[in-house]
């Protein structure tokens, strides 16, 4: 043991010598415990109905969750991406490889693909009833789950069940959290404060127990949580995190880290794009200066980020530590995650395109597939579940 | 009314028992338990709630609330204290991930200390200072290990980690408190 670690048990001792004396702590936690129990015990009857009610057509749509991709330690670089790619622009055109084989499905004009959820169900906004929709594997058109969007802005739970948008309705703007397959609605707040007014209103990502909502623009931005079981948005992150908004936000998948681009108090606009650790107590974020966030890895360890299109780095989501460092002289046009290990992007050779997957642990890339045609740019699509 | 005539605080004090008449023999262990434990536990969340005695007895209240509900499964007596103190880590980390704190105004300045114990008091209050600063994940690893001195796999069971996480969290806390103990300026 080092002089660092015996101080540190001394140093701990020594600050908890004068610990205060509790009273009635035990009838206190006895009290709250048995108003929890009354608590569960008539929501237990309530949500029991519900459950039965909901089970079939749950399982018709969602028939369960997929395991998360294989250890990918084993998984050969080369070969078809295994989430699909949405081709632009216009979001015209999906491609996956069911069996390994290409297969390309076009879409609706104006439905753009969001996220994929279990079952291969695609997530997709727009469509001839413009609203929220739901895209099946074998479908070229999308069923309309909830309609009458007051926005163009969705953020979907991490296991691809729930949806939470904003819905114009008589009294003013409403934010709904909505089952995916049957698209009932779980829950809806509004038109209150926060809710009321010009502001424009984003449900931006979800974490374990509730949903992040954006209110207003740039540096005005509040950044609200709306948590589960909660009928208004009161929560509110403290800090640094006053202005999350901007184009992409996203928890990490063990909720303890939120990234994404937003005007924050004293921030260089060169280093807009952070990271902040939720469990950090002092609430300091790692910033990503000159690089541009996309996306957690889908257990939450990693961030990918793109700086000047040219390179593709990796962070630990934790402190910001580089992990993985991908060059691309010919310019990154699309990428994402496919997996905790591998990710994709696509860049142009000759008169093709490349889809190209790098494995992070091992530190090198190879072409996964080559797609005819430079015009157009495959983006991989955000998987949940 | 004379001074004399007042009542004597102990008086005036509701005398000590539950507000709430214990129920059966699972309440009436509950509440030997804390009775017996909760000097203890508080402590331990006083570390983990970054060493504010408020928050840590919201902290330990809201844990032995959770442990009173899962009692009647706890069968193993040896097992309560454990069940606490991971309701203890676990809850503190997941109030982090909902507020942290900056700075806090204390409302006892420290105590002034002699030239001789100053350098030594600084380095104390650095380390602590530190302490207070890193993930509140690794401070708990920190707190289980070095005050509760519970093993890796012990501290891994706590936390819901593996042993392998506990590791290198323990491993990255003890690398930021010796680099910044011994960077320029650290006290």
């Amino acid at each position: 043991m080092d002089r660092v670690e015996a101080d540190l048990r001394d140093e701990l001792a020594r600050r908890v010598a004068a610990a205060p004396p509790l009273p009635h702590l035990a009838d206190s936690a006895m009290r709250r415990g048995r108003r929890a129990r009354r608590r569960r015990r008539s929501t237990a009857v309530v949500a029991c109905a519900a459950v039965v009610g909901l089970a079939l057509s749950v399982a018709r749509v969602l028939p369960g969750l997929p395991d998360r991709a294989p250890d990918v330690a084993a998984v050969p670089l080369e070969g078809p991406p295994r989430v699909p790619l949405v081709v632009g622009p216009g979001a015209a055109e999906i491609l996956d490889w069911p069996g390994g084989e290409l297969r390309s499905r076009p879409v609706a004009e104006g439905v753009v693909p969001v996220a994929q959820v279990p079952a291969g169900l695609l997530v997709v906004l727009g469509g001839a009833t413009p609203g929220l929709g739901l895209l099946g594997p074998d479908d070229d058109e999308p069923r309309t789950v909830v309609p009458g969007l007051a926005g163009q802005d969705v953020a979907v739970s991490d296991d691809g069940r729930r949806a939470t948008v904003v819905v114009a309705a008589a009294s003013g703007r409403r934010l709904q959290e909505v089952e995916l397959s049957s698209g009932r609605v779980l829950r809806t707040v509004g038109p209150v404060l926060p809710l009321a007014g010009d502001d424009e209103v984003r449900p931006v990502a979800y974490s374990a127990d509730a949903v992040l909502v954006s209110v207003g623009a740039g540096r005005q931005t509040r950044t609200l949580l709306w948590e589960d079981g909660d009928d208004a948005v009161v929560g509110e992150l403290d800090g640094v995190l006053g202005a999350l908004g901007g184009a992409r936000a996203e928890f990490s998948d063990d909720a303890d880290a939120v990234g994404g681009r937003g005007a924050f108090g004293g921030a260089d606009d060169r280093c807009a794009t952070r990271v902040l650790q939720l469990r950090n107590g002092d609430g300091s974020p790692w910033a990503l200066c000159g690089e541009t966030f996309a996306g957690f890895s889908p257990g939450g360890a990693a961030v990918l980020a793109v700086s000047g299109n040219e390179t593709l780095l990796v962070h630990d989501a934790e402190d910001g530590d580089v992990t993985g460092s991908f060059e691309v002289p010919t310019g990154v046009r699309a990428h994402g995650w496919e997996s905790d290990d591998t990710l994709l992007y696509a860049t142009p050779s000759g008169d093709r395109t490349l889809v190209v997957r790098c494995s992070v642990s091992r530190g090198a890339c190879a072409t996964a597939v080559e797609l005819p045609s430079v015009d157009r740019t495959p983006q991989p699509v955000r998987t949940t579940g | 009314m004379g001074a004399g005539l007042a009542p004597s605080r102990e008086t005036m004090l509701p005398p000590d028992r539950p507000e709430v008449p214990v129920r059966g023999s699972a309440d009436a262990d509950f509440h030997a338990f804390v009775a017996a434990r909760s000097p203890a536990l508080l402590r331990t969340a006083y570390l983990l709630a970054g060493g504010d005695w408020a928050l840590a007895e919201d902290l330990l209240q809201v844990a032995l609330t959770k442990t009173y509900l899962a009692w009647g499964r706890i069968r193993d007596q040896n097992a309560r204290e454990a069940y606490v103190r991971t309701t203890l880590a676990t809850t503190a980390t997941s109030w982090w991930r909902r507020r942290w704190h900056g700075e806090r105004a204390t409302a006892v300045l420290p105590e002034q200390v002699g030239a001789d114990l100053g350098a030594q008091v600084d380095e104390r209050d650095a380390l602590w200072r530190l302490l207070l600063r890193l993930p509140v994940r690794q401070r708990a690893v920190l707190v289980l290990r070095f005050y509760e001195d519970l093993s890796e796999a012990e501290t891994a069971r706590t936390l819901g980690l593996s042993p392998g996480t506990v590791k290198s969290h323990t491993s990255r806390a003890l690398a930021t408190l010796r680099a910044e103990l011994t960077s320029p300026g650290a006290t």
